[in-house]
């Protein structure tokens, strides 16, 4: 189980974080999910250690996990980064899987599943924005961490590649990884996520899995992710 | 490690910013080189009329230093910016807080990135090699240990500029924020040796720290132990400060405790490094050192000397003094005081109007001793009574002839510096970008 506890963050006077406690279960697909501003990004950075917190703490199977230590459990891909610019794909995955200590063959696995065979030869900085986005979450995929945190991993996909991505998720995340995936499309977070956490100016405005939080925002069965955030958020 | 200094390498390769750098330095180097080559040989005509001249015509001074000049340019305007580009592109990118999280350790991250931009600094230094390679082939003379003092003295600079570049960009947010106190760094130095040359005011009293000041006494053919402990120390903190500033995680209040102890201990350290004394003359004509016989005669006084000197630091006189007697003393009797009053006092009030002026005063215990003059072969004699030791047995150690060379074109230097350097760095650049 990943537990988060009263981690909170300010920038100036801007509460950007307000006392967020959250769990994941252990092999699940959390959604961190709210509208623009809510502190999505923030949260992730917090709980990668990548950004300093006024206060918080963040436990993994029971073990309080530092700051400084949190790169152990935890792997963070940020949203629109194009990391290593100038280097081809190829080189950087290659890079990646090779400090990572994966096989071989997993990287050409993951090459094939997220489509990526043909930008190989390409400069990162090239990449269209779709290409881009599979290109981190190959990255991802390659870290060894039990924890992969992604943001936004479906913006700038098409129907079909996000198609394509989801089952390649839950398979990683069957394996034994636990995932928690920054949304903001709440259609897509209903296709990707089992566990939900909604965020609102900072604030945790709800956890939980859809039936439960249908079940919390009074909504009826089965009346959806989006009934149950206009509610609540 | 071995894949992290990969990845920098190919990161730095593939960038414009190094080969900018090799396009504009090539063409810089060959201009003072030519310059240089022209004027040695103008000056060298007369010597071969008149060999008498020719003890004056060093090429060490007279062509390999002016020609580095250019690479000191280079490393001091140029370099820095490649070497800010190493943490601050990964910064910009993402690519750094992606590395962070891999299981490579921080200072791993950070030798692969230094290593990356030692590269850069050999692509600099390329160019004085060709320098010497064409005077080599053109007949000049080169003296190995001496230019390989000089190449240890841009080692030691390339290298404390890469550690305050690398700081200044871990600890900026962007590349042109490390580029400010970077510049202010390098280019301060300059303003400082203005100061040191000049007046006593508290901008004087820092000029050591200028790192021109490092460089010096390796274009002049001296190895200074306590410059190359300096370097070491300040090169080390500076990389420890890199280490705890590029984290972003690391919450503000341990960064500043962390700083704070590094710069105590460095500055601690600091402290110390004047009292490493030793020093290597690796200079042709032995010219920071005086003759063997004198060297073992004055290692016999037996109590240290201290010196009064009432001589501005800016007068011919002082200057000669300090050359040819006062910084070989310092080798030879590293417990020599010299004391300056003239030092301290402004340069308004010294006018000649003090009836010491141009006294020099010389103490070895109780006894005393007092002459105007500043020529070695009347100061000796002086300290050779006053110690009450004979002088010396006369050695006469082979006189330096100097190297006189006239070549009359210097076309194969132009062809290789205004056409084949730029040329060949435009490949590269085009074969490293080319995925």
């Amino acid at each position: 189980m990943l537990s988060v506890q009263t981690l909170s963050k300010n920038f100036g006077t801007l509460r950007a974080l307000d006392r967020i406690s959250l769990d994941v279960p252990r092999n699940t697909i959390a959604g961190i999910i709210g509208p623009n501003g809510a502190g999505k990004t923030t949260l992730l950075l917090g709980m990668a250690g990548l950004l300093p917190m006024d206060s918080g703490r963040l436990y993994w199977e029971d073990h309080l996990i530092p700051g400084r230590t949190r790169s152990q459990v935890l792997f963070y891909v940020e949203d629109a980064i194009r990391p290593h610019a100038q280097l081809s794909a190829e080189f950087v995955l290659r890079f990646y899987a090779s400090v990572f200590g994966r096989e071989r063959t997993l990287a050409e696995t993951i090459i094939d599943r997220l489509q990526l065979r043909d930008f190989m030869r390409a400069r990162v900085s090239e990449l269209s924005k779709g290409t881009a986005k599979r290109f981190l979450i190959a990255l991802g995929l390659l870290s060894t961490q039990p924890i992969l945190m992604l943001d936004e991993p479906f913006d700038g996909l098409d129907l079909k590649q996000m198609l394509e991505v989801v089952p390649l998720l839950r398979e990683i995340s069957s394996a034994g990884r636990t995932l928690v995936l920054s949304i903001h499309q709440l259609r897509d977070a209903e296709r990707a996520c089992e566990q939900f956490i909604l965020l609102r100016d900072g604030k945790l405005a709800g956890q939980g899995t859809l039936s439960e939080l249908e079940t919390r925002a009074g909504c009826e069965p089965g009346s959806g992710l989006e009934e149950v955030f206009l509610r609540l958020v | 490690m071995r894949s992290a200094i990969q990845l920098e390498l190919r990161s730095l390769l593939a960038s414009r910013s190094l080969w900018i750098l090799s396009l504009l330095t090539g063409p810089l180097v060959g201009f003072s080189f030519i310059q240089a080559f022209s004027l040695y040989g103008e000056a060298s005509k007369p010597a071969l009329v008149t060999p008498q001249l020719a003890a004056g015509l060093d090429p060490f001074d007279g062509v390999i230093i002016p020609a580095y000049g250019a690479i000191y340019l280079a490393l001091t305007l140029l370099f820095p910016f490649v070497a800010i580009r190493v943490i601050s592109t990964d910064k910009d990118s993402g690519a750094l807080r992606l590395l962070f999280q891999t299981p490579l350790r921080s200072s791993a991250l950070l030798a692969a990135k230094a290593t990356a931009v030692l590269f850069a600094w050999l692509l600099v230094e390329l160019p004085g090699l060709l320098v010497l390679l064409i005077w080599r082939l053109s007949g000049g003379h080169i003296f190995a240990p001496e230019t390989l003092c000089l190449l240890l003295g841009q080692f030691l600079y390339g290298v404390i500029v890469t550690a305050i570049s690398l700081f200044a960009a871990a600890a900026a947010e962007s590349a042109s924020t490390a580029a400010l106190p970077a510049l202010a760094c390098t280019l301060g130095s300059w303003v400082l040796d203005f100061a040191s040359a000049g007046e006593s005011s508290w901008l004087a009293k820092i000029s050591w720290l200028s790192l021109t000041a490092v460089l010096r006494p390796f274009e002049q053919g001296l190895v200074v132990w306590r410059v190359v402990g300096g370097i070491a120390i300040a090169t080390a903190g500076l990389f420890a400060l890199t280490l705890l500033w590029w984290h972003p995680g690391r919450p503000l209040g341990p960064k500043l405790r962390g700083t704070a102890t590094v710069v105590v201990s460095c500055a601690a350290l600091l402290v110390l490094a004047p009292h490493v004394t030793g020093s290597v003359d690796l200079t042709e004509d032995q010219r920071h050192s005086f003759s063997p016989a004198v060297r073992t005669e004055l290692q016999q006084i037996p109590e240290p000397l201290r010196i009064t000197v009432y001589l501005a630091p800016e007068d011919p006189r002082m200057m000669d003094f300090n050359r040819s007697i006062l910084a070989k003393l310092r080798r030879t009797l590293p417990r020599t005081q010299i004391i300056n009053p003239e030092a301290e006092r402004p340069a308004m009030f010294k006018t000649g109007q003090d009836p010491n002026y141009g006294r020099v005063i010389y103490e070895s215990g109780p006894r005393r001793a007092e002459s105007t003059s500043t020529s070695p072969e009347e100061v000796l004699p002086l300290l050779w009574n006053l110690a009450g030791l004979p002088p010396p047995a006369a050695d006469d150690p082979a006189a330096y002839r100097g190297y006189p060379l006239v070549v009359n074109s210097s076309r194969a230097a132009e062809l290789a510096f205004y056409a084949l350097w730029p040329a060949l760095s435009l490949v590269c650049w085009l074969l490293f970008s080319w995925r």
